[in-house]
């Protein structure tokens, strides 16, 4: 058996690592993964010693039940430590996965999106460290200006894949000032709950619904 | 751009709209030839990502684009409408009779706005000359007089400035630098008249400052635009340290030259000009005055004679009188060895008021004459300025509404080829 552990855009700390060693030869095969979802699975553990691992602190801390949003949110370093990134990229993620995860009720009882994580990559530049281009939904740092002002913003994209479905995203909106990038995505989420097919996925509705309909979503009316 | 090439080829993401790389900014502004080499795009990229161009000081990119815009955003002649940098505080009452510009200037605004607003937000305005004679220094020798006075007096680290290159094999070419003694700001009096990508030497790295630096810029009104933009922002970015900049001094302007046309082309290969005897190079009352060190004149003829090697994209700013500066300086209305100084802020005042041991002052000469040449600046940037000037206008224009004004026109963007 193994066991995820959800480390919300990677970040751990050393004491956390240490834990994470410890746990891993008490428990597992000695081996800890590091996955690009930038969460952590320890490997090799007896079906026996599954509830003994998941009440250990660092797991509680840790939560392979943490919501959906939580679950599938990647970051790059961003511009804290990144020439490169046009914005701050980690705490916006864990903020935005928090908030989306504590608007789950919005969701219909039965949406796919309750059990599955909703994959947000967020990315501080056009580059691929975060590989935003794969996302369900992908955020691209840029700048946004109103009134004269200036502020840190995304580009939005949705619809990127691996596996059976495999595509780039396509980016729908620019420039999203970060303070309406929650209200964008859940937006997104609930329409995708409200206008997909029975059994479509979040890849499926996104390619199939015109572009300029979801940018009219992101955006929150028609442009 | 072979690597942009394969990217697009690779794949068909759709981009969101007005989404913005330097591209835009290399199709409208640099390929168009309407570059007017100010720096404001290398100095305002957060990555790095922009450099310059060794033999033609244009910009180039030299790493990867981020695509955040801000190059095009804070171009003077791309995204930028400079013309919304202008102080606009309005001027004050003519209560000590020296300049009375808020009556003296009709309508100037070439939209045909009725708005009036003169020379722009002026507190104060002089005639000024070093009080000790300045080697080399043009008109009275202010500029340097100021500089060396805010130096001494400890109220500045460095002033960026131009100085000759140290190529032997470009005599006459003025190249940006921080000047960080009064000597090093005497050693690079007097002026020169191509542009030298100036604000990209904001990178003080390899000069020995204090960590929080407090400099100077000695610029044209383009450059002085695009840091006083820049200084709007909410954060500071890239390696260029907009943020030491305490003082914006602006060079009376109508036009820039480009060094290899003007210099060599024109004068050099043209006129026969020997130009290791050159002591100096002026534009006084429309004519460019080329000196030698023994007093002889080399080139006395009508600036319209060289208008070919002006940078084409000077023609479509109409602000010859620095508008957003804290200072603005240059010969026009004063006596021939003084120096016109027109003082648009408190900064501007102090910094005056801290330079004013090395200076003597007098009353402007001539403002009419400072008048006359700004409408004959406007005119022209009227004739070339395809879009809309509009001061209370946002600041930003997006690449679309840019090829809105200009396309058909003969400073249309151009196609790359990648």
């Amino acid at each position: 058996m193994y066991v995820g552990c959800v480390v919300p855009v990677g970040r751990l700390r050393g004491s956390d690592l240490v834990d994470a060693a410890r746990l891993a030869e008490r428990y597992g095969d000695g081996t800890v993964r590091i996955g690009v979802d930038q969460n952590l699975t320890f490997s090799g553990v007896p079906e026996g010693r599954v509830d003994e691992l998941l009440g250990e602190d660092f797991v509680t801390r840790y939560s392979p039940s943490a919501g959906p949003f939580t679950r599938g949110v990647v970051a790059c370093t961003g511009n804290e430590f990144c020439r490169y990134a046009i914005t701050e990229t980690k705490e916006l993620a864990v903020r935005l996965a928090r908030r989306l995860d504590a608007r789950l009720d919005e969701l219909s009882a039965d949406s796919p999106l309750r059990a599955t994580p909703l994959r947000i990559h967020v990315s501080g530049c056009s580059a691929s460290c975060s590989q935003p281009q794969i996302a369900d939904v992908g955020l691209r740092g840029a700048v946004h200006k109103g009134d004269g002002a200036l502020k840190e913003a995304y580009d939005v994209g949705v619809g990127g894949a691996l596996g059976p479905e495999a595509g780039f995203i396509d980016w729908i909106e620019g420039a999203v000032s970060v303070d309406a990038l929650d209200a964008a995505i859940l937006r997104t989420v609930v329409a995708f709950d409200t206008e997909r097919h029975p059994d479509e996925s979040f890849t499926s509705w996104s390619r199939r619904v015109p572009t300029q309909a979801l940018r009219d979503v992101v955006s929150g009316g028609a442009s | 751009m072979k690597g942009y090439r394969l990217r697009e080829a690779m794949n068909s993401i759709e981009e969101p709209p007005l989404k913005t790389w330097f591209w835009e900014l290399e199709a409208a502004v640099i390929e168009a030839d309407r570059c007017v080499q100010c720096g404001v795009c290398v100095a305002v990229c957060p990555s790095n990502s922009i450099g310059v161009q060794a033999l033609t000081n244009i910009p180039e990119l030299v790493k990867m684009c981020t695509g955040c815009s801000l190059c095009w955003d804070f171009c003077p002649r791309a995204g930028l409408r400079y013309e919304s940098t202008w102080l606009d505080e309005g001027l004050p009452a003519d209560d000590d009779g020296r300049v009375d510009v808020a009556t003296s200037v009709e309508d100037w605004k070439i939209t045909g706005d009725d708005r009036e607003e003169g020379l722009g937000q002026i507190v104060d305005s002089y005639a000024v000359r070093a009080s000790r004679k300045v080697d080399g220094a043009q008109d009275g020798g202010a500029v340097s007089a100021i500089l060396a006075g805010l130096l001494s007096a400890g109220a500045i680290d460095g002033a960026l400035v131009s100085k000759p290159s140290e190529d032997p094999d470009e005599p006459w070419k003025g190249v940006a630098t921080i000047a960080r003694t009064p000597a090093e700001v005497y050693a690079a009096s007097g002026s020169f008249y191509n542009q030298t990508m100036a604000l990209a030497a904001l990178d003080l790295s390899r000069y020995a400052l204090p960590a929080r630096p407090r400099i100077a810029v000695v610029g044209t009104p383009c450059e002085v635009q695009g840091l006083r933009a820049m200084q709007l922002r909410p954060w500071s970015t890239g390696a260029q340290r907009v943020d030491a900049v305490v003082l914006t001094i602006a060079l009376m302007c109508t036009k820039s030259f480009d060094y290899e046309a003007l210099i060599v082309k024109e004068l050099q290969r043209k006129r026969g000009v020997d130009l290791d005897r050159v002591r100096k190079i002026d534009v006084v009352r429309g004519r460019l005055i080329v000196e030698y060190t023994d007093g002889a004149i080399a080139v006395d003829e009508s600036i319209r004679d060289f208008h070919g090697a002006a940078l084409k994209g000077c023609d479509e700013c109409a602000d010859f009188l620095g508008r957003a500066a804290d200072l603005t300086v240059g010969s026009v209305g004063s006596l021939d060895g003084w120096t016109s100084v027109l003082v648009r802020t408190e900064r501007g005042r102090v910094a005056l008021d801290t330079a004013r041991p090395m200076l003597d002052l007098r009353e402007l000469d001539d403002v009419s004459a400072l008048i006359r040449l700004d409408e004959l600046n406007k005119k022209v940037a009227d004739n070339t300025l395809q879009r809309p000037f509009d001061p209370e206008a946002a600041m930003f224009i997006d690449f679309r509404e840019h090829v809105q004004s200009y396309s058909g026109t003969d400073r249309q963007p151009v196609t790359l080829r990648r």
